[in-house]
């Protein structure tokens, strides 16, 4: 059928008043679906096995503040004393040193000897994690679009893997197209609509195009790679 | 979340916040698809209570598989597809009827005035609608709907060539049509 001809029979179309369904239609069809999602809770309230052990692991994934991680971590090291196989002349080393961020030099209780040559490797501190609020979630994501705004697609992109050109093209288009979305998502509020459509571009559409796809698995993991440089001094 | 912001969603981020328990999500969604399916299945069979049943087989569809939905396929192409798939169903049992159509589009033209020429364009593919067979008539209706090919082919389950080729087909016969006359 030709172009001329489909929108020939277009604008006749356009003039008709094609019947609409009945109010009585529309009714019961929206009633069935609040009905379904009544009955999907009633599934969902049912007890879970284990419901307790997701919800601890869950939050476990995500990685927090410099704030709370620098706070908690000297608490840790007060705390874990024995297990790091610290004594308190190394804990001194670290005051002391300001040298390099990497490694401390070691006290050595002699009477003619300040310090030795000796260097250890400073241990990583061990970042606390604690269960961010939905709240917290959802403020660090506004904040982290707000200062950085969404990795720009050549960055994604270089990141990934095609035996195509073709491949590279249409994950170029699904990634701009999902883009455009998340921002306006994030930018309404509607920030768990913003997490899902990133989780259906990686596990959906980039998979057809990138299969080992090596990008974040949440949204706002994707937008913490882009922070960790400025937090993360060693 | 409030209906405005729902409003510009589109429909697969409506259908996932539906499949979540969003149910102004799922009213939004209808209200915007409701008209083009019920139209798309009422020009395919000729009694207006067999029309809202397909219809509503089709809504009942989406709620109940809404967290299937894979964005494989746009929104509305799965949704032209569950209510074609209930089309089939009807005319296996009941036969088809391709001239709904027809009817419809010859009473506006005959309503209409315009340019004898184009009228007469017009008339003589209005004739040769009457002639189409079911699948036909609707790989001409969804094509008027703005489907692709590639999406015809996907609602109908036929391949894109197929699809050409009944489109093809109304346009020679109109072509023939014209030539004879």
């Amino acid at each position: 059928m030709t172009e001329k001809q489909i929108k020939q029979l277009q604008s006749l179309l356009t003039q008709s008043s094609p019947d609409r369904p009945s109010e009585e239609l529309d009714q019961r069809i929206l009633k069935a679906s609040q009905e379904h999602i009544l009955s999907q809770d009633n599934a969902d309230n049912r007890p879970q096995p284990f419901a307790w052990l997701k919800s601890v692991i869950a939050p476990l994934g995500f990685i927090r503040s410099a704030t709370i991680a620098l706070s908690l971590t000297l608490a840790i090291f007060l705390g874990m004393g024995q297990l790091l196989k610290f004594d308190h002349s190394e804990l001194l080393a670290m005051k002391n040193n300001t040298n390099d961020n990497k490694s401390v030099d070691v006290i050595v209780k002699e009477p003619n000897v300040l310090k030795t040559n000796q260097r250890i490797n400073k241990p990583v501190p061990q970042v606390a994690t604690m269960a961010p609020s939905q709240a917290q979630r959802d403020n660090a994501l506004m904040e982290s679009m707000s200062t950085i705004g969404l990795p720009a697609t050549n960055e994604l992109l270089a990141t990934m893997e095609f035996s195509l050109a073709s491949d590279r093209t249409l994950a170029q288009a699904s990634i701009n197209s999902a883009m455009d979305d998340i921002r306006s998502m994030i930018y309404l509020g509607e920030f768990n609509d913003a997490r899902e459509r990133y989780v259906q571009l990686k596990r959906v559409q980039l998979k057809q195009h990138c299969p080992p796809c090596s990008l974040p698995d949440s949204l706002d993991d994707l937008l913490i790679a882009q922070v960790i440089p400025v937090f993360n001094t060693g | 979340m409030r209906r405005w912001t729902l409003t510009l969603m589109r429909d697969d981020a409506l259908l996932a916040a539906y499949a979540r328990g969003n149910a102004l999500a799922f009213e939004v969604l209808y209200e915007r698809h409701k008209l083009a399916v019920f139209a798309f299945v009422s020009r395919q069979c000729n009694q207006r209570a067999v029309a809202e049943e397909l219809a509503h087989d089709a809504w009942m569809a989406v709620i109940s598989h809404a967290s299937k939905y894979k964005a494989e396929a746009t929104f509305k192409t799965w949704l032209f597809r569950i209510a074609h798939n209930r089309l089939i169903d009807h005319w296996r049992k009941y036969g088809g009827n391709a001239k709904v159509l027809f009817e419809e589009l010859n009473d506006i033209h005959a309503a209409q005035g315009g340019a004898v020429s184009e009228s007469m364009e017009l008339r003589d593919i209005l004739e040769k609608l009457k002639t189409l067979s079911n699948e036909q008539t609707e790989a001409v209706l969804l094509k008027i709907e703005g489907f692709s090919y590639q999406e015809i082919a996907d609602i109908t389950s036929s391949k894109t060539e197929t699809v050409k080729s009944r489109l093809r087909y109304a346009t020679e016969h109109l072509r023939l049509q014209v030539e004879c006359s």
